[in-house]
């Protein structure tokens, strides 16, 4: 039998929320891709940020419950609409987290750093004007001001701060977020990373890139990235190599709605 | 809202040192029964704050928890299920968590704290040293370079005690990477303190 996702017809819904779209079908599809790690990872805590309607939280929920029974999930979106539709969704999938309105993690950093065993994220990766970034309503959801990259950026340090030692992060980025740039920031802090998925629709280029910490990767003082495996710029080279469609491959402003 | 998650709640209001533990005021309470996992409950002891379950207990109307707890009385299954019950199984549906240090009030409806903080409560947050060489990252309304010394200075004339230790501890990044204009920068910051 296929583990389970969440199915749409049971995904509730809210005109100020949005609703399960490319992304999102492609973050759950890489999770599924991932599925088998993730339950010999044997996460205890995951969370995800920014879950709008819940597809994605109840669709993991779904697909390790079976094989985990007793991980505690968390989810947080920065619209009091998208939580309440969240735990629609996920009642009705007859699955739990627990649901926090707040901006990114903000009142769980304290608390929660160094325990999240598996952070998702399918962060407002839009380019739009900057003033549009975390206004009210459904235009959170997408709006990442330049280059889409104001919350993503945001993220990023919330994310290096919450993950347990073994954490994991997914998350969606479009080719304009510059994802092999994001890929090089992360490095920086000690993180591999993998292209999971990668999916080309008519509006959008995504990838759903993987992190982890990475013990081999050393760092030092002087902000060089080494590996013990090999150079650097050979490191650096393989890592934006994943790439190789970004030179031709631009995402377009628009957004799949 | 569960008291676990409670646990993990903090109050992140700019001046606000701990913020931990927000104060319970419980409207509405309910119950839902979860699978006992000792497993779980004995991997999870030592990161809870035991004051912050007994007295969220306590406010869910819970008083059976003992008022120090020790890792040796994991071995108790007694213990462990109290544990579960107040952790897992009490639910916050209505009501609200207060702010231990400002008073600041954020509502529960429907089990969803509202943590949501206005403009001019929120801290700047800083990307530290999330950025290459070249490429500023955004973020709400600090940017780290000139910038940034700018808007501190401006915001330490007005307003002083926005240089609390919360905001030292959200600085951190800069001093381990960035360049030596960036630590300086974080150093006067926190001598303004």
């Amino acid at each position: 039998m296929s583990p389970k996702t969440a199915q749409i017809r049971l995904v509730s819904s809210h005109p100020e929320v949005y609703e399960p779209c490319d992304d999102s079908f492609a973050l759950v599809d890489a999770l599924l891709a991932d599925r088998t790690n993730i339950i010999d990872h044997r996460p205890r805590l995951c969370l995800e940020v920014g879950c709008g309607s819940g597809y994605v939280i109840a669709s993991l929920a779904l697909m390790l419950g079976q094989e985990l029974p007793g991980v505690y999930y968390f989810a947080t979106d920065i619209n009091p609409h998208a939580l309440r539709v969240t735990r629609e969704t996920l009642d009705a999938h007859a699955v739990d987290a627990e649901l926090m309105c707040m901006d990114i993690a903000s009142g769980l950093e304290k608390r929660l750093a160094g325990r999240v065993d598996v952070m998702v994220v399918n962060p407002p990766y839009v380019p739009t004007p900057d003033y549009e970034v975390g206004s009210e309503g459904i235009a959170s959801a997408w709006a990442g001001g330049e280059n889409g990259r104001s919350v993503i950026d945001r993220i990023l340090p919330v994310a290096h701060r919450l993950l347990s030692d073994k954490g994991w992060l997914y998350m969606v980025t479009l080719t304009t977020n510059d994802p092999s740039q994001i890929c090089l920031l992360m490095r920086k802090k000690g993180y591999a990373s993998r292209i999971v998925v990668q999916r080309s629709t008519e509006e959008e280029s995504l990838h759903i890139i993987k992190f982890w910490r990475d013990s081999d990767i050393q760092l030092d003082t002087k902000e060089n990235v080494t590996t013990n495996k090999s150079v650097p710029a050979r490191a650096m080279d393989s890592l934006v190599s994943q790439f190789p469609q970004l030179s031709f491959w631009r995402g377009t402003n628009s957004n799949c709605l | 809202m569960r008291l676990f998650t409670h646990n993990m709640l903090s109050s992140n209001i700019k001046g606000v040192a701990n913020g931990f533990p927000l104060r319970i005021e419980a409207e509405q309470v309910l119950e839902k029964q979860v699978d006992f996992n000792p497993d779980f409950l004995r991997k999870l002891f030592p990161k809870l704050d035991w004051k912050a379950l007994v007295d969220g207990a306590r406010a869910l109307g819970y008083a059976e928890l003992p008022e120090a707890a020790d890792s040796s009385m994991l071995e108790s299954e007694e213990f462990l299920r109290k544990v579960h019950h107040a952790l897992l199984e009490l639910h916050l549906e209505e009501g609200a968590l207060t702010c231990p240090e400002t008073g600041r009030k954020f509502p529960v409806n429907k089990g969803i704290p509202n943590m949501l903080l206005h403009e001019d409560e929120s801290c700047g947050q800083s990307n530290g040293d999330f950025k290459l060489h070249g490429q500023s990252c955004g973020y709400r309304d600090l940017k780290i370079g000139n910038k940034c010394v700018d808007r501190l200075a401006n915001h330490g004339d007005a307003n002083p005690q926005r240089f609390s230790p919360v905001s030292q501890s959200s600085w951190w990044p800069c001093t381990d990477v960035c360049g030596l204009g960036t630590a300086r920068l974080c150093l006067s910051y926190l001598s303004l303190s």
